[in-house]
């Protein structure tokens, strides 16, 4: 062990150090702040020094982004980046089937409306196609009205509606629509989809919960989709697998501790992919249970359930303020256009500065909104009990129909065939099809019903689907297969022929439409 | 199909340059880059001394520590405390941040960011000129500039310790992709 140098050794050297200090200009300050602050402490000295360091250090620092994580390429990588990449061409090429699909599209030679005439024929149709539940489209008063506000507001109003494209008839639908299904206030917007679209990621963000049906339309899943919250999916109108998510969730916030306050249960009130309806008394039951706010889409159920066409509060006999949020539209049963949302006068507020379709499109044309008020009046009123008792006539004959149809016919299978519901989906069974359908090699039919039916597959369905709407349409009836954005869905249905009754057949013409359905069923399949 | 799946390992390195650039302004923390903001920590700084320093009881040591506490509480409640935003920007991006992760929409070394991490050092080292801390006194001054300074460097961001500010349930979208 060294001895440590006498204090005398220091004390000289730091003489020295200070008298060539001070020969610099400016030094004396410097040697004075230094040792005043000495103290007596060499340890405090040295964490000055490192402190003014850090300050040094700090400040010179250049700024940068600290999740920017950009990966340098190099010349051939770009340039392989560059030569891989394939413009998409504008109007992509078609296959065989799009090609027969687009050719087989029905031209109309009549104006829109339950019995149009097809374009080359003499004679009217039955239209099952539209969801023209109520007859309202091709109304021949509604048309004289909807002329005559055409020559007094023009066609289009020009302006978003918190700008200058609120009108009186607007204000008017307002009201009229909200007491309608009895909410305090309700809200138009112009399109049907975009309600949708724009209310579900109005009150629900990143970060907050959302419990969805799995049988959803797409707009709803569209609308989930923007929200970016957390979403978690129940098995399509099972009660019992929406109570094990919830109790899952309930659990998992209990172990957790997290506190997410906006929370919401979506699903529709009737299916439009199935033709189910959402019971209702027992997501109420769920949502006051574990505290969620439900948002129904009633685009479908909405001037068809209940006993005027108020939705589907009314046909369970339930008060609206039970649902939270409640998104109706005005292209289906109205046969207008538009959408709306009716709630509390707080959530109907909070949608006029950010629910994103009501604040950036132009508000709805006045020429719509009075087809949409006047359809309402015709609800309100003597006239809309003799339709609401026809729509639900006629979809009980066809429900009835079709269910004697698949007892005899075992090829086909019916989704939404409850009588109560007007969209019944017609579908092949998948077990007929695996043992009578000439299928290539890359099309097979998976197991069970819930694994969705490769592309290949589908085609195969579709085109012996296609040939029951052809026969139908040769004698009268016209059909439609449900369409759908494949890659978009997030799980799609089988392929299927989507029948919507309408208020405006008799009942003869109802079931002169099962009857001719029945024929043409047997028909094609008896071919296989 | 096939082109693009053989593109796809170099496309996946190549920065989303949407997803980082932010198209909206944080109305929450863009006021503290104003100078009329920065001059208020100097005035709110010489406010505290003067109170602290005309209470006849006190001493200049205590005064100063009392000083620097205040000041850096006021900077940790403000900056580092409280999370998340009243106001809806770029879909809930900032909720869960804390101001300071929120400035210039999470930059390091910005000009505010210089600022409010060096007053705080020249705040301890005015301190320590003036007054003949005992070692308790020093050390307490100087544990509230660490705990500060420690909370403001570029290796904390997003980071939390011993849960502090943890928010459950809010998680960063590429954990949960949409189909």
């Amino acid at each position: 062990m060294s001895n440590p140098p006498a204090p005398s050794t220091l004390a000289w050297a730091w003489a020295q150090i200070i008298d060539t200090a001070s020969l610099l200009p400016g030094s004396k300050i410097v040697i004075r702040y230094i040792k005043n602050s000495y103290q007596n402490d060499p340890f405090r000295i040295a964490l000055e020094v490192f402190l003014l360091l850090f300050v040094v250090w700090y400040l010179l620092e250049k700024r940068y982004r600290i999740d920017h994580h950009e990966i340098p390429l190099n010349k051939q990588e770009v340039d392989e980046l560059i030569d891989d990449w394939v413009p998409e061409t504008l109007v992509p090429e078609l296959t065989a089937w799009e090609q027969e699909e687009l050719a087989r599209a029905p031209v109309l030679s009549s104006g829109q409306s339950s019995k149009p005439v097809l374009a080359g024929s003499q004679s009217p149709v039955l239209n099952l196609a539209s969801y023209n539940f109520l007859g309202l489209v091709g109304n021949e008063d509604l048309k004289e009205r909807a002329v005559h506000t055409l020559r007094k507001y023009g066609v289009g109003s020009c302006g978003p509606p918190g700008f200058y494209g609120t009108l009186d008839v607007h204000m008017d639908l307002e009201r009229k629509l909200a007491d309608f299904v009895g909410a305090d206030e309700a809200i138009i917007y112009s399109q049907g989809l975009t309600t949708t679209l724009s209310v579900i990621p109005c009150f629900s963000k990143r970060g907050d919960l959302l419990i969805c049906d799995e049988g959803i339309s797409f707009a709803v899943q569209k609308g989930i989709q923007i929200t970016r919250s957390q979403v978690r999916y129940f098995k399509h109108n099972d009660m019992e697998d929406l109570e094990r998510i919830l109790r899952e969730i309930r659990q998992e916030d209990q172990e957790t501790k997290r506190t997410i306050t906006r929370r919401f249960i979506v699903t529709e009130g009737l299916y439009i992919n199935s033709g189910d309806v959402a019971p209702l008394p027992d997501l109420v039951r769920l949502k006051e249970q574990y505290k969620y706010r439900l948002i129904l889409d009633e685009s479908y159920s909405f001037g068809v359930l209940g006993p005027r066409g108020q939705g589907l509060a009314a046909h369970y006999g339930i008060s609206t303020d039970k649902i939270d949020i409640l998104i109706g539209s005005m292209c289906n049963a109205l046969g207008s256009s538009g959408g709306f949302c009716a709630g509390r006068s707080e959530l109907i507020e909070h949608q006029r500065l950010s629910g994103s379709g009501y604040v950036f499109s132009a508000s709805l044309p006045a020429i719509l909104a009075v087809y949409a008020l006047d359809g309402l009046e015709i609800l309100n009123d003597s006239r809309g009990g003799p339709i609401m008792s026809s729509l639900r006539a006629n979809s009980e004959v066809m429900a009835k129909g079709l269910r004697a149809l698949t007892r005899s016919q075992p090829a086909v299978t019916l989704q939404g065939a409850n009588g109560t519901s007007p969209i019944i989906h017609l579908r092949l069974d998948r077990n007929w099809a695996r043992t009578h359908l000439p299928l290539s090699d890359d099309a097979e039919v998976p197991q069970g019903t819930r694994t969705p039916l490769p592309i290949a597959t589908r085609v195969e369905f579709e085109k012996v689907l296609q040939q029951v709407v052809d026969e139908a349409l040769s004698k009268g009836i016209l059909l439609t297969r449900a369409k759908y954005i494949l890659d978009q869905e997030r799980s799609v249905p089988d392929p299927s022929i989507r029948v919507c009754v309408s208020a405006a057949h008799s009942k003869k013409e109802t079931e002169a439409a099962v009857q001719g359905i029945r024929n043409a069923v047997t028909k094609v399949i008896g071919s296989f | 199909m096939a082109i693009k799946r053989r593109m796809s390992h170099l496309a996946s390195k190549v920065p989303n340059t949407n997803k980082l650039g932010h198209t909206h302004i944080n109305p929450n923390s863009q006021w503290v880059n104003n100078k009329g903001a920065w001059f208020t920590h100097i005035i709110y700084i010489a406010f505290l001394k003067y109170i602290f320093g005309i209470i006849p009881w006190i001493s200049t040591e205590t005064s100063w520590t009392l000083t620097n506490w205040v000041y850096n509480i006021s900077q940790y409640i403000m900056f580092h405390a409280m999370i998340g935003t009243p106001f809806e920007v770029d879909q809930g991006a900032y909720d869960g941040l804390t101001m300071w992760e929120q400035i210039d929409q999470g930059a390091q070394f910005t000009p505010t960011k210089k600022f409010l991490t060096v007053l705080p050092i020249f705040l301890f080292l005015l301190s320590i000129h003036y007054t003949h801390y005992d070692v308790i006194t020093f050390w307490i001054n100087i544990a509230g500039l660490i705990i500060i300074l420690i909370a403001k460097l570029p290796l904390m961001h997003r980071v939390r310790l011993f849960g502090i500010n943890v928010v459950e349930g809010d998680e960063d979208e590429e954990q949960h992709p949409h189909n």
